[in-house]
């Protein structure tokens, strides 16, 4: 009779250890809900039914007086990169200026001056709203030329109408993709499409073509009219805040490294107005007086 | 004779009791919330436990739904569908969803069960409340119907099989079970959403809890605006059908009418007007443009893109710490620390979720109509296009609008693209093999 | 062997034997038939099922025999090799072979009727299996497939007439199914790329299963659909109906 080897089956130990080990959580799944705590919240939440019909919020107590102004500059703090070209694989012909694709407009430094463009600047929460910064009715024309849009970010009020125009010869669809606002229509060269946002973005929606998918620009829908896009230069004004009062204003880029876009900053100059992780800060006016901001921005605060 | 040891086989045993046992495969089954958008909204492990926490509490456990009477869903047919599949004294089955549903769909509805991963379509996600196949507008909800038609007739061209061989009670179960994961998913949204954006930390550091049952303005804001808002879009559906006009739709058409109709579409599909080549391809094909995303697919790309853009944060963050000064390098150190964790956080909730693809165009030679292939489906795709997806809607935006193409040139288009499989070019004649020629 | 092993072998052909006897008073036995050509097929398998069970049950009993009888306690004297006998062998091999020649010539027809025999008639759906549905399509006004008056359905209730020859072509849209349909005896396996007839004469009205035969994946299970026979009128008037249900141009019913 053959001897039985000690090590015969020695090689099983490994297996076995391997398939202990592979079988606890894998992955971030998240909590499980406590059972206790959540019929709590459900008696509570049951005993609120029945108080419909008052104000939804009652809105942001207003506690100041008088109009003030906010004006800043935002400014690079490294060297302005440069921006890579568009990745254009349709209607080469339209698309491309003597075979060069358009440049992206994700980063955009003066050289001149450093200053950051399209850094989108606005209140949330505001206590009350000056009839000059009320919601317009007026329509604006955003145009789509060479396969870019011509306006890469556009705040707009609540019930304003955006005349979705195409000034190129091929056509394009505009697909709009906000929280709460969705559009998604062809428009035909030379034409023109209506959209009326309905409701208020936290934050800007992006808006692409799906014929031309490098097509990319970004629109904010709000209630009132307390925002401002920087300028090339990186400056910024709203006039007619509310003064006297704590006021939050975020600050959206389309790079921001916050979540959904929020410029977040973490330098001295910052952390007097304590800048948070979400892009925004708090300020508060005086009466017919201006409050300069002018800030740095490093490089680090913009994804790669 | 030597004696025998047993060990090798003793461990043998073992082994195989662990695999066939199936390692922890006994836990119960549970709602997970929507880890990609709370890790995108670097939600904190606080906040995520008190979400999880009313989400249960106002939807219950897959084992024990329940509604709120706002939320205007049938508690009878959920008990049906939901909870572990047994029969009882009655004959009646029960744990419908987990029989027929769960194993693409999962069990919160996120489309990723077990058997999605090889699924081409991925199966559809719930939580956004986007369906392709419905008979709205475009931002609108399905209506019920609509779901109770694509459970009927199944997704052909997919692997979405149709239920009709079901009860109509269980069938009515079925669609309100998915009604029901759909709002709960809106819901974990909704109120990821309200914690970033007005919870946060407060004017003591401390972060406000998410606390409905002491704060009755949060009650307030869950129950009449976010949920609101949510069993309102659900409730509006029926009046965002697409109705054609009845004077518009063409009737009893010779085929010279036909044919007529048919050139016109044909105009109309090659044209600028319509753009329809430029996604379905100069022939139809679906060889357009394919660089595009639907919205489920955007969504785990967007995640992707900033989960490897952090590397290169930290890497930048560390670099700019040579520059600073002790004060400020300790509270650098502090971000760094954050974004690690956001980091591991982002790869492991990227593993689970499912590897984006593109949106393909159709290809309207084949025939295959995933929302139906009656003139009246394919009105509303070209009227409205499909919600998630690409496809734009060349009709009138709100009911009584005026369109960029009329009723009369889309129903022409309507028989264009109904044509096009018959066209010589999609009917290739199939030659026989000569195979004297071959040998 | 000793003999109590021996009863204990001897149990299994006699609950073999059970079951089979037995089987019909709990209904597991052959689907009701509605075809005509079926009770060829019934025939066939009762006859090799004779067949097979008389000589199941005399080899089991030569079997329990020997062992019953030269089980080793009872039989110390060494065991004695017999170099076979001629005669025997010749006989056993023989005698199967004619068995086995004339089942395969008495089915040649059977199997000929199903699937070689097909009747010259236009045909009346086309059956499209995929992963994890039963798809049907009718040819419509023109009597031709593939045309823009065609019928398609993908929610598993298949219509048929009965009375009359009726003539399938069955398909696969990716991978190996099997067309199945127990109440008509038929069975003929989906080949992806290749297109097959199959075809019956049905004696019935009634609802009756179709199910896949062949493993396509993981939904295999669950991969039925409903064959419903009717009678020619009947057919065709759901088919109109059907035809103007797909033709749909406006919302006939309110939604909800």
């Amino acid at each position: 009779m053959i001897k039985q080897s000690k090590t015969c089956g020695l090689w099983l130990v490994p297996c076995v250890v391997w398939l202990a080990s592979g079988c606890g959580e894998r992955g971030y799944l998240g909590p499980v809900a406590n059972s206790h705590t959540a019929i709590e919240i459900r008696k509570a939440l049951d005993t609120f039914s029945g108080s419909a019909g008052e104000g939804a919020t009652a809105g942001v107590a207003s506690s100041g007086t008088g109009w003030g102004t906010l004006r800043g500059r935002f400014t690079f703090d490294a060297a302005p990169p440069t921006m890579a070209p568009y990745d254009v694989t349709k209607d080469l012909a339209t698309c491309t200026l003597d075979g060069k694709p358009p440049l992206q407009q994700t980063l955009l430094v003066d050289s001149a001056t450093k200053g950051i463009k399209n850094i989108v600047v606005f209140v949330r929460n505001a206590p009350r709203v000056h009839e000059s910064a009320g919601p317009s009715k007026e329509p604006i024309i955003f145009d789509q030329k060479e396969c870019v849009f011509v306006t890469h970010v556009l705040p707009l009020t609540v019930g304003q109408s955006l005349q979705l125009k195409n000034s190129d010869n091929v056509g394009h669809n505009t697909n709009i993709r906000g929280k709460k606002n969705t559009f998604n229509q062809t428009i035909p060269a030379g034409a023109s499409v209506p959209f009326t946002p309905q409701k208020e973005e936290a934050l800007p929606a992006p808006m692409n073509c799906s014929i031309h998918p490098w097509m990319s620009a970004y629109m904010l829908p709000r209630e009132n009219g307390y925002y401002a896009v920087t300028a090339e230069d990186g400056t910024f004004e709203i006039p007619h805040l509310p003064a006297g009062e704590d006021l939050e204003i975020q600050v959206w880029h389309e790079r921001g490294t916050g979540p959904g876009g929020g410029v977040v900053l973490s330098t001295p100059e910052a952390k007097e107005y304590k800048w948070s992780k979400k892009g925004r800060f708090k300020v508060k006016l005086e009466p017919d007086k201006t409050k300069e901001i002018d800030l740095n921005v490093p490089e680090t605060a913009f994804r790669s | 004779m030597t004696k025998h040891h047993p060990t090798s086989e003793w461990i043998a045993l073992v082994a195989v009791l662990l695999v066939v046992g199936g390692c922890g495969q006994s836990e119960q089954v549970v709602f997970r919330l929507n880890m990609r958008e709370v890790v995108s909204n670097q939600i904190e492990p606080q906040y995520q436990q008190q979400i999880v926490n009313v989400i249960e509490a106002m939807f219950g456990t897959p084992d024990g739904p329940s509604v709120m009477p706002e939320m205007k869903l049938d508690i009878k047919h959920l008990k049906f569908a939901a909870g572990p599949v047994w029969d009882d004294q009655a004959g009646r089955r029960h744990g419908l969803y987990r029989k027929h549903c769960a194993h693409c769909h999962g069990i919160n509805g996120d489309g990723r069960g077990p058997t999605a991963l090889f699924l081409d379509p991925y199966p559809r996600d719930y939580r956004p409340a986007v369906f392709k196949f419905k008979s709205t507008y475009n931002p609108a909800r399905p209506t019920t119907n609509d779901l109770h038609r694509t459970l009927m007739n199944g997704v052909p061209g997919t692997a979405m099989p149709s239920f009709a061989l079901l009860p109509p009670a269980e069938v009515a179960a079925l669609v309100e079970y998915v009604k029901y994961l759909s709002m709960r998913g809106q819901m974990e949204t909704a109120l990821i959403g309200y914690v970033f954006d007005e919870l946060g930390e407060g004017d003591d550091g401390n972060l406000i809890p998410l606390d409905p049952v002491n704060d009755s303005e949060q009650r307030n804001v869950i129950v009449d605006e976010l949920l609101g808002d949510i069993v309102t879009g659900w409730e509006e559906a029926p009046e965002q059908v697409i109705h054609p006009d009845p004077d518009a739709i063409p009737v009893d058409k010779s085929s010279a009418q036909w044919a007529a109709s048919v050139d016109k579409g044909r105009t109309l599909f090659y044209g600028t007007k319509a753009n329809c080549v430029k996604c379905h391809g100069p022939t139809g094909l679906g060889d357009g443009q394919q660089d595009d995303y639907n919205i489920w697919n955007k969504a785990v790309m967007t995640f992707e893109e900033a989960t490897d853009s952090l590397p290169n944060q930290i890497k930048t963050t560390r670099a700019s710490m040579k520059k600073m000064d002790k004060e400020q390098t300790v509270a650098t150190k502090e971000d760094l620390v954050l974004l690690h964790r956001s980091l591991t956080d982002h790869r492991e909730v990227l593993e689970e979720l499912l590897p984006p693809r593109n949106a393909i165009p159709r290809n309207l030679r084949q025939g295959m109509f995933r929302g139906g292939r009656r003139p009246l489906d394919i009105y509303r795709k070209v009227y409205t296009g499909i919600a998630g997806t690409p496809m734009p809607g060349g009709g009138p935006v709100t009911p009584g609008a005026k369109g960029t193409l009329s009723d009369e040139e889309i129903w022409q288009l309507v028989d264009y693209v109904r044509s096009l499989p018959f066209e010589p070019a999609s009917q290739p004649t199939r030659l026989r093999i000569n195979y004297d020629v071959l040998n | 062997m000793n003999r109590f092993w021996c009863i204990v072998f001897l149990l299994v052909p006699i609950l073999g034997v059970a079951t089979f006897i037995v089987a019909p008073y709990y209904n597991i036995w052959f689907p009701r038939d509605v075809s005509t050509h079926g009770v060829t097929i019934d025939n066939l398998f009762m006859f090799i099922l004779w067949l097979t069970g008389i000589l199941f049950i005399g080899t089991e009993w030569a079997l329990f025999q020997f062992t019953w009888k030269y089980d080793a306690e009872r039989n110390p004297e060494p065991v004695k090799f017999s170099h076979g006998e001629h005669t025997l062998e010749v006989v056993w091999t023989i005698v199967p072979a004619v068995i086995l020649l004339f089942i395969a010539i008495y089915q040649m027809d059977a199997w000929a009727a199903a699937k070689m025999r097909k009747p010259n008639i236009r045909p009346t759906a086309e059956i499209a299996g995929r992963q994890f549905n039963w798809d049907v399509r009718y040819p419509g006004a023109d009597q031709q497939l593939h045309t823009l008056d065609d019928i398609v359905r993908y929610d598993g209730n298949i219509h048929l007439p009965m009375g009359e020859d009726v003539l399938l072509v069955i398909k696969s849209q990716d991978v190996l199914h099997s067309f199945f349909l127990p109440n008509l005896r038929l069975k003929q396996d989906v080949i992806p790329g290749m297109e097959q007839a199959m075809w019956f004469y049905a004696k019935d009205t009634g609802k009756f299963d179709v199910v896949c035969a062949e493993l396509c994946g993981w939904g295999h299970y669950k991969m039925k659909a409903r064959l419903t026979l009717q009678t020619r009128s009947e057919f065709d008037k759901w088919l109109a109906e059907t035809y103007k249900a797909e033709q749909a141009m406006k919302v006939a019913t309110v939604d909800q």
